[in-house]
């Protein structure tokens, strides 16, 4: 199995470059599992990112978010229906808009998740915050998991 | 005292950064005045102070995310000097190779991405589809091409400076990367598809511009002044002299880049972080002046590589004495600028210059101040550094693209608010012309935190005495 994995945000504002690491650990997860994994980091997703998706059958986005969720993060499907498009710029280009744009120019749409974690702060600054890191470390744990059983499946 | 309610567009969607719109009516419904607020504030000015003036380079262009090339390059031309060294000439078509990339990324993704698709579906359009997804779906040649003449740009970008975003290149006193024989040889394979790339979109905004002459026409007309480098007369886009042209097309003046200041003022307004500059002789705000694709090509006599310069004597054709002032050419100047763009390329890479190894200065000399200026994308960038004598920043001046074209946007918002707007009744339409009128500009407002960026459309109508009449969102 082919695994992409995506990790975006700004590293020079906090813990909006939280995906960077998370995308890091979720990438050595799956390759210490066996699979093959490719790891892309950006500073936001960008429509031509699904030239470099094209052939993968699975793909994990990591993303900051400003959403509290009560563990800290949150592991969701996306699929291309998700998206929205009223007021969609470059920053809100999101997985389900690569994943619309996949299906309309390549005819490919390969299963997605998103991984968000709850950021804490988005000041000037590369250090990411120490509540930030913990609930990477806990969405990287609850990932392993997630992959063992997702691996298994497919 | 006639106005009486106020409506808020906020922020502006498919622009990078955030923007509001502010429309007064006045007791009869009628349009009074219209502003375009930048609300944010960067601050590089003040925490820069202290740093030393060879970290510039690389913290400047965490301004922005989408031009970090444009503030890169400037930052390193400003350094030079301070250093007081003219860069090598191998260095210097290096740093113009990677200010090419940047051009040919930055414009593909404001016509492809940004901007087709109010041209491909209309104004009026189900705001659902009107966008580069919408696009994909009813034209996926034309989503492709955008995406792939994107792709180009960036490549170029990430091979010199090691990312795609915010890249690592130039240094004061040259550069620190040459180009290998192997990827020179790789990109010039792709130069006749990209340059087909571009001619395609040439085609179809010239189509849209024949076919909506009436709405070209009277879509926030406005006649103005521009300004763009220049030299020897030709479109120059990283090293030249300022040149101002006026609305009929005479030269109004034309100076070396480190005399900016004796020239631009800046003029400010309480109600908008980002300042008006303005020709010092004329004062503001009749000594405004429009930059950017407009701006250059109606400032250059001509362009120095052939197919651009030949599609630019055709884009004369629609103007005054060869002045074109329609805020929707902005588009067409646009791609002219990525046709040359992507020529350019092609001549850089095939000067052997372009593979040497001859790629820094070094100096010990420590001059009190440094100016850099470039045409960014969206127009003409300064930075201006003063340093103490141990090289540690003691002031920073920045004028960016976008301040130039305030005053045009300000009067664009309320050209378009004035003409479709009675009372509170404000059709999508109508919003969406309004930020297609701030697109034309292509305004970079800063994209420095996307997470925080995805925020809601808000439209408030609001009485004078501060009660909210109506408020509208959009997810």
């Amino acid at each position: 199995m082919k695994a992409f994995v995506l990790g975006y945000g700004n590293v020079s504002r906090q813990d909006d470059g939280a995906g960077h690491l998370l995308a890091g650990l979720v990438a050595r997860i799956i390759r210490k599992s066996g699979a093959e994994v490719e790891l892309w980091r950006g500073h936001q997703l960008v429509p031509e990112v699904l030239l470099d998706i094209k052939g993968y059958q699975v793909l994990f986005f990591c993303d900051a978010s400003l959403k509290p969720y009560p563990e800290g993060f949150l592991i969701e499907k996306v699929n291309p229906g998700d998206m929205k498009t009223e007021g969609l710029n470059m920053h809100t280009f999101g997985p389900a808009n690569v994943l619309s744009l996949a299906e309309q120019l390549t005819g490919e749409v390969p299963d997605a998740w998103l991984i968000s974690v709850t950021g804490e702060s988005f000041d000037f600054s590369h250090r990411l915050t120490p509540q930030c890191k913990t609930r990477i470390k806990s969405a990287a744990r609850a990932f392993r998991s997630f992959w063992k059983h997702l691996s298994e499946g497919l | 005292m006639g106005t009486v309610r106020k409506i808020e567009v906020n922020p502006i969607t498919r622009i990078e950064g955030h923007g509001k719109i502010t429309v007064h009516l006045d007791e009869n419904g009628t349009v009074s005045e219209a502003r375009f607020h930048v609300t944010q504030f960067r601050g590089f000015e003040a925490f820069t102070k202290g740093r030393d003036f060879r970290e510039m380079p690389e913290i400047t262009p965490r301004i922005c995310g989408i031009c970090p090339v444009s503030h890169h390059l400037a930052s390193a031309k400003a350094c030079d000097a301070i250093l007081g060294v003219q860069i090598t000439s191998t260095a210097h078509k290096l740093r113009e190779l990677l200010h090419m990339g940047q051009f040919v990324q930055s414009h593909a993704l404001s016509f492809f991405h940004l901007s087709s698709p109010d041209l491909l579906f209309g104004f009026d359009a189900d705001p659902a589809i009107r966008n580069i997804v919408g696009v994909a779906a009813k034209f996926p040649e034309i989503a492709t091409k955008g995406i792939m003449l994107r792709k180009f740009g960036q490549e170029i970008i990430k091979t010199l400076g090691g990312k795609k975003v915010h890249p690592w290149h130039s240094i004061p006193g040259g550069v620190n990367r040459s180009i290998k024989e192997s990827e020179r040889d790789s990109y010039l394979k792709e130069i006749p598809t990209m340059k087909g790339y571009v001619k395609d979109a040439l085609e179809l905004v010239k189509g849209y511009l024949q076919e909506h002459k009436d709405e070209v026409s009277t879509f926030a007309p406005m006649k103005t002044s521009y300004m763009g480098l220049v030299a020897d007369g030709f479109l120059e886009l990283y090293d030249g002299d300022i040149r101002l042209r006026g609305a009929r097309g005479r030269i109004i003046d034309e100076f070396p880049d480190w005399a900016y200041a004796d020239y631009i003022g800046e003029h400010v307004e309480p109600w908008s972080y980002l300042k008006f500059p303005f020709y010092r002789p004329l004062g503001y705000p009749n000594g405004s002046y429009r930059v950017g694709p407009l701006g250059r090509l109606n400032a250059c006599d001509d362009i120095s590589t052939p197919e651009a310069s030949e599609e630019l004597k055709l884009y004369r054709q629609a103007g005054e004495e060869g002045i074109v002032h329609d805020v929707l050419y902005y588009h067409y100047a646009r791609l002219i600028e990525a046709l040359y763009g992507v020529e350019r390329i092609e001549q850089l890479l095939e000067d052997p210059d372009i593979t040497g190894s001859d790629l820094r200065i070094t100096s010990n000399e420590l001059y009190p101040e440094g100016i850099g200026v470039i045409e960014a994308p969206r127009g003409t960038l300064i930075h201006h550094y003063k340093v103490d004598e141990s090289g540690a920043i003691t002031d920073v001046n920045l004028i960016v693209a976008t301040g130039h074209n305030n005053f045009a946007m300000n009067k664009g918002v309320e050209a378009i608010a004035k003409a479709y707007i009675k009372g509170d009744d404000v059709p999508e339409g109508v919003m969406n012309r309004m930020e297609h009128l701030i697109r034309c500009y292509d305004p970079c407002l800063s994209c420095s935190t996307h997470a925080v960026g995805k925020m809601p459309l808000e439209l408030s109508i609001v009485d004078n005495s501060g009660e909210i009449l109506r408020k509208i969102y959009k997810d």
